[in-house]
């Protein structure tokens, strides 16, 4: 009786598969929401920004995670687990599904003195100490570009979190951010994410 | 650390074949099946984040399939009475003791069903000697189990997680830490419950019916904000008797016993925040073994509060839940009035840094009618069930699946007085336990 009732339950459902998640975008809903939300501006600081960031850093990133050369804590803690599973093509769905979200303005305040000072940090360089111009990679509204990701609006938590990372050799691509981080000092990185946060 | 018999060898045994077999990471089954780490769904088992809820609600189910999606934990810990006043009641009062050891088969069978199921041998179960004092052996039996058959609806503007579960206690299927079954405390003295010198009278809902009922219930999750559960509770008997197997049914349910949840939830930020209600109408049998007997009619009706604070490396939580119950008496209870009221307020504060050392400040009290037919154990009070007092924690995550906890149990009130409740000079504060405990999940 019982063990009728429980394979009655198993068949049940291994017959209900119809709508698996396989494309990037039910994926994307469905798991990648929980954390990142479901338009891809999640407002917990812990989990970065999603929407609107550039389709190429995506994949590369969702790559990097997969084959775990993205390897600082948080990226072994989240996001290791979530992509060991996935195909190529599913990575493309998701880096598509996110990348033509809409970004929404972070609304979480910053300090107007220290955003200033990150401003003309980030669009002009600091040549005394070597530090190039951010906004020539990164884009002049953050917003990205071929070469560079997107970092307007993102939580400062976090872009704090991955210039401190950078310090490391945790995130063996980026081997442009690995040379400027050793021109900031702490008060430029603070300066600079309160700014980037605050890009709309 | 003594091992008292051969039984207790096996389960070690088992255990640490278990942990040989499975890579270590809190349910590990779980954190194999997701590639998370423990962190992702727990802020410190078992309390959950908002993402550890949401995959519960998704019927554990994300993931892959394992092939073999099974876990164990034990418990070894150390309890020592403020005063047991030479009473021999107090057995292995001080001595380190392994208190029990769970298997657990978890985690996805399908896109659409998922099981939690945690099978316990307890190998402090107490039975008293010629001399009045408690003698330990182990026992085997079904814990915790909930089955889940679920679907999730997303789409841009319509997020809905639907679904029914299958468990064996109430409030197990609950994704909030405020209700009763993974409610704070989160680990107790198992020794200090077989003194009898634990709170005594607390509300059915309160685990009075734990692994002894089955229960149904069906719920909704809607935009991430609202949470609606109905269901209904039975015996555990027949076609569900593997629920309570091995379970001595001390409260046995009559008929149709509904149960209902409603919590309205937001995460913003680093904040998450809930606030909900909960219940449960049911008719416990007057004679536990004899369905058909007359039944005494409660109804529990609860709120609760949880606020969760998480950034890295701060965390700060709170839960509260105040649960009223009312009991209708069936003649046969015996009782002096016909019906009695019983409160029950639990709170608990924490703080977790890098979430490796926490710190919990905890509180419970209950009040009640005055019943001395009822509350039998309150003969000095006149059958005041009132109790009430603190618990102070500190604990320190070895491993992100291993916790080391010292607690504090102090008691300011003791079946309605804090002096002489027993008649014979013992005091409340006699009761303060401390318990240091490791906790361990392969
Ligand atoms: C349990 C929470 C959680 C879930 C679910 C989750 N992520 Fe993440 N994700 C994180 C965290 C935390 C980070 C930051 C990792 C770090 O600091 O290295 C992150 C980082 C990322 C990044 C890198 C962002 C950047 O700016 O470099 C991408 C891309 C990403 N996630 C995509 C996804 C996708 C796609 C999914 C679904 C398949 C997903 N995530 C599911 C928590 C999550
Ligand atoms: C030479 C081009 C270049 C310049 C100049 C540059 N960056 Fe970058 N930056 C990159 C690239 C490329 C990446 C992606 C690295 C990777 O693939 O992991 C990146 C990544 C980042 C990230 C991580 C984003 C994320 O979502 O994880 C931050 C933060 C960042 N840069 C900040 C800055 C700041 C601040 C400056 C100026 C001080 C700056 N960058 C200047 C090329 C540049």
């Amino acid at each position: 009786m019982k063990i009728r009732f429980a394979l009655c339950l198993i068949a049940l459902s291994a017959a209900w598969q119809t709508h698996a998640a396989d494309t990037g975008e039910d994926l994307a809903r469905q798991w990648c929401a929980n954390c990142h939300t479901v338009s891809g501006n999640s407002t917990q600081p812990m989990f970065p920004r999603l929407a609107g960031q550039q389709y190429d850093y995506l994949l590369q990133q969702l790559q990097a995670f997969r084959n775990k050369s993205r390897h600082d804590r948080a990226a072994h803690d989240y996001m290791w687990g979530m992509t060991a599973a996935l195909d190529d093509a599913t990575i493309e769905g998701l880096a598509r599904y996110f990348s033509t979200q809409k970004p929404e303005p972070n609304p979480a305040p910053v300090d107007d003195a220290l955003a200033n000072a990150g401003k003309q940090l980030y669009q002009n360089g600091n040549p005394a100490a070597g530090t190039p111009a951010c906004a020539s990679c990164h884009g002049a509204n953050a917003e990205g570009t071929a070469i560079a990701p997107r970092l307007a609006g993102q939580h400062a938590e976090y872009l704090t979190k991955q210039l401190h990372v950078f310090g490391t050799n945790q995130r063996p691509a980026a081997v442009a951010m690995q040379e400027i981080i050793k021109t900031l000092k702490e008060s430029d990185i603070q300066a600079v994410t309160a700014y980037l946060q605050s890009v709309r | 650390m003594r091992i008292r018999n051969g039984r207790s060898v096996f389960v070690l045994l088992t255990l640490c074949l278990l942990g040989w077999l499975s890579s270590a990471s809190a349910l590990p089954a779980f954190a194999r099946q997701t590639g998370e780490a423990c962190e992702a769904c727990h802020i410190s088992f078992p309390e959950l984040t908002p993402f550890g809820r949401l995959f519960k609600l998704s019927g554990y189910t994300l993931g892959t399939t394992q092939l073999f999606p099974v876990s164990a934990m034990a418990i070894v810990s150390d309890t020592r009475a403020s005063n047991t006043g030479g009473n021999p009641a107090f057995s292995r009062n001080g001595e380190p003791t392994i208190e029990a050891g769970s298997i657990f088969a978890a985690g996805r069978i399908s896109d659409h069903l998922g099981l939690f199921s945690q099978w316990t041998y307890n190998n402090i179960t107490p039975s008293t000697n010629a001399d009045g004092s408690t003698r330990y052996t182990g026992s085997f039996a079904v814990d915790n189990n909930d089955i889940r058959v679920v679907d999730h609806i997303a789409k841009q503007d319509l997020d809905l997680i639907y679904g029914v579960s299958l468990n064996n206690n109430p409030t197990v299927q609950d994704v909030w830490n405020t209700t009763p079954a993974f409610g704070y405390p989160y680990q107790t003295s198992g020794l200090a419950g077989t003194w009898g010198t634990s709170t005594q009278y607390t509300p059915l809902l309160n685990g009075a019916l734990a692994h002894q009922v089955a229960g149904l219930s069906a719920y909704a999750f809607l935009n991430k904000h609202w949470y609606l559960e109905l269901g209904n509770y039975q015996a555990a008997e027949g076609l569900y008797g593997i629920l309570s197997h091995d379970v001595t049914i001390s409260n046995r349910l009559e008929g149709t016993n509904p149960y209902w949840r409603f919590a309205w939830n937001n995460d913003w930020g680093p904040h998450s925040l809930s606030v909900g209600t909960f219940g449960m109408q049911a008719h416990v049998n007057t004679d536990p073994t004899q369905s058909g007997s007359p039944t005494n009619r409660y109804l529990d009706q609860g709120v609760d509060f949880q606020y969760q604070y998480l950034t890295d490396p701060h965390v700060i939580t709170t839960q509260w839940s105040l649960i009223h119950e009312r009991v209708n008496w069936d003649p046969a209870a015996g009782a002096n009035n016909t019906s009695d009221n019983l409160d029950s307020l639990q709170g608990k504060v924490s703080y977790w840094y890098q979430r490796k050392y926490g710190l919990t400040l905890g509180m419970f009290k209950t009040s009640g009618s005055t019943d001395a037919a009822i509350y039998t154990k309150a003969a000095t009070s006149g059958g005041v069930p009132d109790t009430r007092g603190y618990i102070v924690e500190l604990d320190y995550m070895l491993q992100p699946w291993w916790r080391l906890g010292l607690q504090y149990t102090g008691y300011n009130k003791y079946l309605g007085t804090s002096s002489n409740y027993d008649g014979n000079g013992r005091n409340a504060r006699d009761n303060n336990i401390t318990y240091l405990y490791t906790w361990l999940a392969f």
